[in-house]
């Protein structure tokens, strides 16, 4: 196997520097690699792009750095390119930040996972918990560490450190108390602001709770913004694979990827009716068809 | 003071005296006090109570933003209004608040009508028929109202006797903590409450109350110290203590100046996660989140007791004092307005080449006239200003700003629409993504003025 990189002039030589540890990391990570057969080009006065091959494999994010202004920013999105690549060819470690208000059930949603409860580790300085979410997916094992915020959103919004890395990225809220859809757009723009655009998906979670009013077309935040979002139960697995199939098919680049094996979950405590969940699923198909309402308005 | 007023809290604490017998200790006594609440049946003498944040000056009800939940009050097919919008309402209104995701207004009759998320009962009426969330609707009791306010998931509201009204619930974070010990609130009920209440203010999950003595009561959730009585280790759901200690509305004690030790307040206000309270002699008092300096006090300690702000000096006779969730906008008796903490997205207000955070208040120099209020929550601010404008900065993802784009502004933009062009702004709140005005036909100006 031989890959090349080429990287663009205007990203400094720490980049390049970069690069060459992180093919070194590549070759000790993975044993049948041939460490000689890695080539890292550095063509002046081009934008990076990636051999056809490697861009399959590559996440859609790859290609967003060379828009990119600040200092900062740079420093960001090197990082989390040099991670992305890193990472999908090493059996991809993919960090995937998980957001949103208080009491929506992040924490409920990372635990049905049985693994990645039993791996979890604690991340001092940044006051997270990191859940190994393993999968089985038909281009090979994927894990998702799944960054859990331990309360820290109670100071409403997180420290910039925490979204740093973020590969992708799930926006929680509770569909029985939509007050925690409030913030949804807080979230997203802190997210995009350190992330640029990191493939994101929305979750309504406790849609197993019957006297939910909401109606999926009620929400609309997420076709403004191109996020994908998903109807999901953490305490009846209804939906529990979802969100991570639709990022796991974006970080790809694979509309096809599939998972060939359900992780091992925690059993239901509640069961989502099945005429219940089909009902949601057509209402938000049927939201899905309706447009948005258009810039004409008599109040302008 | 009017002597009407004074005599009216005389009275009042020789009933409580009254009742309070046996009181051979100091402690003792203090204890018997708070027993003796008010509420409803108290057979204490009524009068009206005053403040002079209540309005009177009518107008009519607009709404701009985003509507998903109803907030707007528009219909359940108003989604988004990029325009302020009339809210069809059958008589016209003296104040309006906007909670997170909902709406309250309180009409020149003191009656409410609310709109928007009812999901923990925010709105105090059913809305079990198909959106009737989204359009107003009266709440049924029997009380006059004088003020209203609210916060993410609650609605308070002030009789004119100085009884505090409340329905939905508390939230911090692992979801909702109820109103009242007994759980959240499908319909208004009575806080009660020590003393006779002249002024309320609403946090996103805190409820501040002034009484007409000059004393502060607090209740709500406490975990970023904004209860401003309750220690650090207690503020999770009470500890041990229990959530009685949060959610019942209990006196915060304040600890005074050489000069004033025993201060009394003439007013508060409340922001997302802060609290503020004017002492009558002008010192600012704050107390809660302060992650981004937003309490006016530069070492990013969140304060679970009430500090003095150097940094707002009393001398400057502020007039007003809003607070989102990580900034702080303040007027002056000059009407100017400063702000202070979180700069990322222009809430700040000072231009785009300064967008830093700031430790200390700074003159928002921008505004083109003097200001009478301001308003602030989750990323964004505003000002209604003398000339009968409204100015809104900050992020404006959710077009709360009213000014045609869903761009980030750095600086005071005026609000501009076609409800708003032959329309003088009285009053501006804002919520988690929408934000609510009231305004009045500039027509009428110049009745309102001589009949002043």
């Amino acid at each position: 196997m031989s890959i090349t990189m080429i990287v663009a002039e205007s990203l400094d030589c720490i980049y390049y520097r970069e690069l060459q540890s992180v093919t070194s990391l590549l070759a000790t990570k993975m044993n049948n690699l041939d460490f000689s057969k890695i080539n890292i080009a550095y063509r002046k006065g081009q934008h990076a792009c990636m051999p056809s091959k490697l861009k399959s494999i590559l996440p859609s994010t790859g290609g967003s750095y060379s828009t990119l202004g600040t200092k900062r920013k740079r420093a960001i999105c090197k990082r989390t390119l040099i991670n992305n690549y890193f990472n999908l060819l090493s059996n991809s470690n993919i960090m995937l930040v998980l957001v949103g208000d208080g009491g929506v059930g992040k924490t409920t949603f990372v635990k049905r996972h049985l693994t990645g409860e039993f791996e979890k580790r604690y991340v001092a300085t940044l006051g997270v918990e990191v859940h190994p979410l393993k999968f089985f997916t038909s281009r090979g094992e994927m894990v998702f560490n799944v960054w859990d915020t331990a309360g820290q959103e109670k100071f409403g919004g997180l420290r910039d450190g925490y979204y740093i890395q973020g590969q992708c990225a799930v926006i929680m809220f509770d569909v029985t108390a939509r007050v925690t859809y409030k913030n949804v757009p807080n979230w997203h723009r802190d997210l995009v602001r350190v992330c640029e655009n990191i493939p994101i998906v929305l979750c309504g979670n406790k849609v197993d709770i019957k006297d939910r009013k909401v109606k999926a077309k009620t929400i609309t935040f997420h076709r403004k913004k191109n996020l994908q979002y998903y109807d999901i139960s953490a305490k009846s697995n209804y939906n529990f694979e979802k969100p991570f199939l639709w990022l796991a098919r974006k970080l790809a680049g694979d509309s096809e990827l599939e998972f060939i094996a359900m992780p091992a979950l925690q059993p239901p405590e509640v069961v989502m009716d099945p005429q219940l969940a089909s009902e949601y699923e057509r209402q938000l198909q049927d939201a899905q068809n309706v447009s948005l309402p258009d810039e004409a308005d008599e109040d302008l | 003071m009017p002597p009407k007023k004074s005599r009216s809290a005389s009275a009042l604490s020789t009933a409580a005296k009254s009742r309070s017998k046996d009181k051979s200790a100091a402690k003792s006594n203090q204890k018997r006090s708070s027993d003796t609440v008010l509420s409803e049946e108290s057979p204490v003498k009524r009068l009206k109570t005053d403040h002079k944040s209540h309005t009177s000056t009518p107008g009519v009800v607009l709404t701009v933003g985003e509507g998903d939940v109803g907030q707007l009050g528009l219909g359940p097919d108003v989604l988004e209004k990029a325009r302020p919008a009339l809210v069809e309402l059958p008589s016209k209104c003296i104040q309006i608040v906007a909670g997170g995701m909902h709406t309250a207004c309180l009409t020149t009759e003191g009656e409410v009508y609310t709109f928007g998320c009812n999901d923990e009962g925010a709105l105090g009426r059913t809305t079990t028929a198909e959106g009737s969330e989204a359009k107003p609707g009266k709440l049924t009791t029997k009380n006059k109202f004088i003020q209203i306010s609210a916060g993410d998931s609650h609605t308070a509201m002030l009789t004119s006797d100085g009884l505090i009204f409340a329905s939905g619930t508390f939230r911090d974070a692992n979801g909702s903590i109820g109103l009242t010990e007994a759980g959240p609130q499908k319909t208004a009920i009575n806080l009660p409450c020590p003393k006779r209440i002249m002024k309320i203010a609403s946090g996103s999950d805190h409820l501040l109350a002034l009484s007409e003595d000059g004393l502060v009561f607090s209740s709500g959730c406490a975990e970023q110290g904004q209860l401003g009585r309750v220690a650090e280790c207690f503020s999770n759901r009470g500890g041990r203590k229990g959530l009685g200690l949060l959610l019942s509305l209990k006196q915060i004690h304040f600890k005074g100046t050489k000069q004033n030790r025993h201060p009394k307040f003439c007013d508060v206000w409340a922001g997302t996660y802060v609290s503020f309270a004017k002492s009558v002699s002008g010192d600012i008092y704050a107390w809660g989140l302060n992650n981004y300096y937003q309490l006016g006090i530069d070492d990013m300690v969140n304060r679970f007791v009430p500090e003095l702000v150097k940094a707002l000096p009393s001398d400057q006779g502020w007039q007003g004092i809003a607070g989102g969730q990580h900034h702080t906008v303040a007027v002056n008796k000059d009407g100017e307005v400063f702000s202070i903490g979180r700069g990322t997205y222009g809430q700040l207000g000072l231009g785009e080449s300064n967008a830093e955070d700031a430790k200390e208040p700074k003159r928002v120099s921008s505004l083109p006239s003097s200001c009478l209020s301001v308003d602030a929550s989750s990323s964004v601010s505003f000002a209604v200003c003398k000339d009968g404008k409204s100015y809104g900065w900050g992020m404006g993802t959710c077009q709360q700003l009213s000014n045609g784009e869903d761009e980030d502004k750095f600086e005071p933009v005026v609000m501009t629409g076609k409800q708003l062009s032959d329309k003088e702004v009285l009053m501006i709140s804002s919520g988690g993504q929408h934000t609510v005005l009231l305004a009045k036909q500039k027509a009428d100006v110049a009745d309102s003025v001589t009949s002043e």
